[in-house]
């Protein structure tokens, strides 16, 4: 390069550096020398203060669009660290207006952080009496103020179980949720927790000036706010008012009732007995609260109808019977004279019913649901035949209903027997007592609904309780079609043979629960009394209708309840009977709702103002 | 002459120590407040203390040893990066650490050094070739890759240096300017994307002054092409991302979206600077810096922490000793014979200097946070031994000018 070619670089680069080192003097003599005073104040007071807001977790509705679970305002107290921490008398006031040890509230809460202005949660969901104390001392108490967040709110209560909780993140929990920090509420249990995401929605946050006590300057103290998007809606199949009148056939019973639309799958009612206020859950739940309901001999926090197996009883015989005609194992033709009691080998297996049926014929094996057709016929098909004839209804297996925690029920083998007692450890005999749905076997009530809605269809659907995903920002519905749905590969003419069996069960002159009759509605059903080692018998009931064109299934079981047709029926049978009368006749049901609806949202009172 | 060098090497020495000395007090005075100042000063003592070994060491040994070593220490440099990309540590949701016991070493700041001896040597040896496609090519390509890979860990801040350097030794080698618009055609044309009327009217003011200065219609062309290309592709790319990538940047790039990070930093980190006057509130009583409102106080906001205590007077002298810096290296390379001395003085100054700047730039809200430290004064390892060594190498430059 040239002498002058290098003497032009040199200074244009000089020239260069000149330039953007001016602006960066200029700027520092703006914000020190100028402004400074002004930034000098802003730094003594700081106090610039950055606020976490919550979203909105998403509301879910039944299939009506009414809502199950919202959200209501409620009171949060915060604290400021710096404030705080170095006011023992402070601490000490803030801890009795909100009712928290001020120990933990200095020790665990403040301490950590002692040395910034980071607000810090020192409780949530201020109740009204605490919230006039805070009140009264708040000028005594600088660096705590209040902060209005959204609570889960439940309208009616209902179905606490299947919709879950909502608590604080766990430690152990925070690797498993990315993105969520201590504090953060999440669900726990249920809907709440398996579509935690959808219902979470995205947090906001504001940055605001504050003044030496805590308080955001009043004009101006705004400096920016990210408004939180609220989370996703979860559109359920449930049906609030049969729900209710399942829950109320519950009261001062143990036990568990599931009704599907066989259409679908969607599950309409899915009520658990005994059963827990969600509300306790709804902001932090106290510690002697929790331990009551964990150390609760009923265990109220089980939902019985996916988390628990059970014997299922006579509720089974259906399905033996399908398996029965379609492995050839039996003739349409087939039948037993029962005597009261079957021996074989050297054990003797009593029928229901002490006297005997007599002759019974397939459908009449159904209707007086006799135990001898039963034991004869699995011993027909040995212990893999029963495995396959529940199999194909996808018993042993969850049905991947959207729950936490399903049972799988049990089916026993071959191979099962082989692996518990020995491959000579057990006998054919064992079969006798699992064909009547006892010994071995187990299922959860929203399998049994599964399988009444698959004999009534052919069709074996995946029972769902959320279908569809609303996000209201977006206004964007995501249905979901995921389901597993299993043509059964029956002939109709076997499923026949099930489906009038049930049908002489209610509608037969000697059907186990012809106390089910009903002049204007024709449904079919089995009853099912499973022996139980720990008290009385448990009561079950499955059913679907109308006859000649199925809508619902339905499944009730009472722990304790002694028989089928005295405690599961009745329950049972109202619930599908209070489905199919809505859908038939919903004129019936219009003129009750504005009154129904009294409480409820907003919203729902306008939906309801079609009608009035 | 030689006694007027000799003075002025002087100052370049005067403020690299001011700076370091800036450093040690602002690292003591940042993590003060929660008792890990001594901590800190320990450490930062300890970098410089190797970092100056290792300056003393370059210092000793001629630069023709590195004009040898350089496409070696280059290739080595390379591997480094994808090795940290496979089994690196993850820090701060990004992996550019090899975790030695205690000591984490930042491979990409390695490869700043690595990459800038590799430009050296291509673009000193090749002097003839500087209007020819094929250098050209070559010297991008050399920036670009460690860049990529960086870029990939993801290191916004430190990736961006690469292509500055790059730009800087172009220039001062003397490039055919046609080269430098193919450089500066694609960044315009990302850069003005999303505003269509500004992106097109670049065009139409390019394609005009094209024609009637240079009249080369191909070249007008291509360039134009590769403008519409990337003007195109930009926004086909930013909506294949996910939206916590779309998020990344659009922070990067507006740190007001993100009040919760970025934006909380710069309104503190502007009020510490602000706050602390004329004259500052005094070392140790920077209420910011102690209360711990300024975050990253050590590291990449450190000028804000020294700015509050010591305020304009003090920020003043830091930047003066930058500009020290800044003017005695484009004086070093310009009075350097030889070319490869030279343009190793001239990157050295460039990288400093605009991680500098960014920096201080981002401190005082003029520019968005990158997450670059301020070089000799900011807390950290391999950036404070690099940042010697670069110095090392500029004193080298300065001592050996008259070698051909």
């Amino acid at each position: 390069m040239t002498k002058r070619g290098e003497s032009v670089r040199f200074f244009s680069f000089l020239v260069f550096g000149v330039l953007v080192f001016g602006l960066l003097i200029y700027r520092l003599a703006q914000l020190q020398v100028v402004q400074g005073p002004e930034f000098r104040e802003r730094s003594e007071e700081n106090r610039i203060r950055f606020v976490e807001l919550l979203a909105p977790r998403g509301v879910m509705r039944d299939r009506h669009g009414k809502l199950l679970v919202s959200n209501r305002p409620s009171y949060t107290c915060y604290g400021i660290p710096r404030d705080l921490y170095g006011d023992s008398l402070a601490t000490t006031r803030v801890g009795l207006a909100l009712a928290v040890d001020p120990h933990e509230i200095r020790e665990v809460i403040l301490k950590p952080v002692r040395n910034t202005y980071r607000p810090q949660r020192l409780r949530r969901d201020l109740p009204y009496t605490l919230l006039a104390r805070f009140e009264e001392l708040r000028d005594q108490i600088p660096g705590a103020y209040l902060e209005i967040e959204p609570k889960r709110f439940y309208p009616y209560g209902v179905a606490p179980h299947l919709i879950g909780y909502v608590a604080e993140i766990a430690e152990e929990e925070l690797a498993k949720f990315p993105g969520l920090q201590t504090g953060d509420l999440v669900g726990k249990r249920g809907l709440e927790r398996l579509y935690d995401k959808e219902l979470r929605g995205v947090k906001g946050s504001k940055l605001s000036v504050v003044d030496v006590h805590g308080q955001e300057v009043e004009s101006g103290g705004e400096l920016g706010r990210v408004e939180p998007v609220a989370g996703s809606e979860l559109w359920t199949t449930l049906d609030l008012d049969v729900q209710m009148l399942a829950e109320s056939l519950l009261t001062d019973k143990i036990g568990s009732v599931v009704a599907l639309d066989v259409r679908t799958g969607g599950v309409v009612v899915m009520a658990s007995s005994p059963s827990y206020i969600p509300d306790v859950f709804a902001g932090s739940i106290s510690s002697s609260d929790w331990r009551a309901l964990l150390s609760d001999s009923t265990k109220p926090m089980l939902n019985r109808s996916v988390q628990t197996m059970y014997p299922p009883g006579s509720t089974i015989k259906p399905a033996m019977l399908v398996e029965g005609l379609e492995s050839g194992a039996i003739s349409p033709s087939w039948g037993v004279s029962c005597p009261g009691s079957f021996t074989y080998g050297n054990r003797t297996f009593k029928c229901w019913k002490k006297g005997g049926h007599g002759y019974v014929d397939c459908t009449q094996s159904l209707a007086q649901s006799c135990d001898v057709f039963y034991y004869k016929l699995g011993l027909q098909l040995g212990v893999d035949g029963i495995n396959r004839a529940m199999s194909r209804f996808h018993f042993g297996s969850p049905t991947g209903v959207d729950q936490t925690s399903e049972a799988a029920g049990l089916i026993p083998s071959e191979a099962y027997y082989n692996k518990r007692y020995g491959p000579n450890g057990w006998s054919k005999g064992f079969v006798v007592s699992v064909s009547i749905g006892q010994g071995e076997m187990l299922a959860t009530p929203v399998q049994l609904a599964a399988f009444a809605g698959a004999v009534a269809t052919g069709v074996w659907r995946q029972p769902h309780i959320v279908d569809g995903v609303y996000d209201p920002g977006s206004r964007m519905l995501s249905r979901r079609a995921d389901f597993i749905v299993d043509t059964l590969d029956l002939s109709s003419e076997i499923l026949d043979y099930a489906r009038h069996g049930m049908t002489e069960v209610v509608w037969g002159a000697a059907g186990t629960a012809r106390r089910q009759q009903n002049d204007s509605l024709r449904i079919a059903g089995k009853t099912g009394t499973a022996q139980n080692a720990h008290g009385d018998d448990h009561g079950w009931f499955i059913c679907y209708g109308p006859v000649d064109n199925p809508m619902y299934s339905c499944c009730a079981l009472i722990e304790f309840g002694k028989s089928g047709s005295g405690a599961g029926a009745p329950v049972a049978g109202e619930v599908l009977r209070d489905l199919i009368r809505r859908e038939l006749f919903p004129d019936l049901y219009r003129e009750k709702a504005p009154e129904e609806e009294k409480n409820a949202e907003q919203e729902d009172v306008a939906h309801a103002g079609d009608f009035r | 002459m030689s006694s007027k060098g000799r003075f002025s090497d002087l100052w370049l020495v005067l403020s690299i120590l001011f700076l370091l000395a800036v450093g040690l007090i602002s690292n003591f005075a940042t993590s003060y407040a929660d008792g890990t100042g001594l901590y800190y000063f320990q450490r930062q003592l300890f970098w410089i203390g190797l970092g100056t070994v290792l300056a003393l060491g370059i210092l000793s040994l001629p630069l023709r040893v590195f004009e040898m070593l350089a496409y070696l220490v280059y290739g080595l440099s390379v591997a480094s990066l994808i090795l940290v990309l496979v089994i690196g540590a993850k820090h701060k949701g990004a992996t550019s650490w090899f975790q030695f016991g205690s000591i984490q070493l930042q491979p990409s700041e390695f490869a700043k050094i690595a990459t800038l001896i590799a430009l050296a040597r291509l673009l000193s040896e090749n002097q003839r070739d500087l209007d020819r496609a094929w250098l050209f090519l070559t010297a991008c390509a050399l920036a670009l890759l460690p860049m990529g890979l960086i870029l990939v860990q993801p290191d916004l801040g430190t990736a961006l240096i690469f292509p500055v350097m790059l730009f800087v030794m172009l220039i001062w080698a003397g490039i055919a300017p046609k080269f430098l618009l193919l450089l500066a055609m694609p960044a315009v044309a990302v850069l003005t994307s999303w505003l269509l009327p500004l992106h097109i009217a670049i065009l139409i003011v390019f394609v005009v002054v094209a024609f009637v200065t240079v009249r080369n219609i191909p070249w007008v062309a291509v360039l134009t092409g590769l403008y519409l290309a990337f003007g195109a592709l930009t926004p086909m790319l930013w909506n294949k991302l996910e939206p916590h990538q779309q998020r990344r940047i659009t922070t990067f790039l507006d740190p007001e979206s993100d009040p919760l990070g970025a934006a909380y930093q710069l309104i503190q980190s502007k009020i510490a600077v602000g706050s602390g006057g004329v004259a500052g509130k005094g070392f140790l009583n920077g209420t910011q810096t102690q209360l711990q409102f300024l975050p990253e106080g050590h590291n990449d906001f450190i000028f804000s922490a020294f700015a509050e205590e010591w305020g304009f007077v003090g920020a003043l002298f830091v930047v003066m000793a930058f500009f020290v810096l800044f003017y005695r290296g484009v004086a070093i390379a310009t009075k350097c014979h030889a070319p490869f001395h030279s343009l190793i003085a001239i990157g050295v100054t460039g990288t400093i200097i605009f991680q500098t700047l960014t920096n201080l730039l981002m401190t005082v809200g003029f520019l968005p946070v990158t997450g670059l430290p301020l070089p000799l004064v900011s807390y950290g390892g391999s950036s404070m031994l690099v940042t010697l060594a670069m110095v090392g190498l500029l004193f080298s430059t300065a001592l050996r000018w008259r070698e051909y």
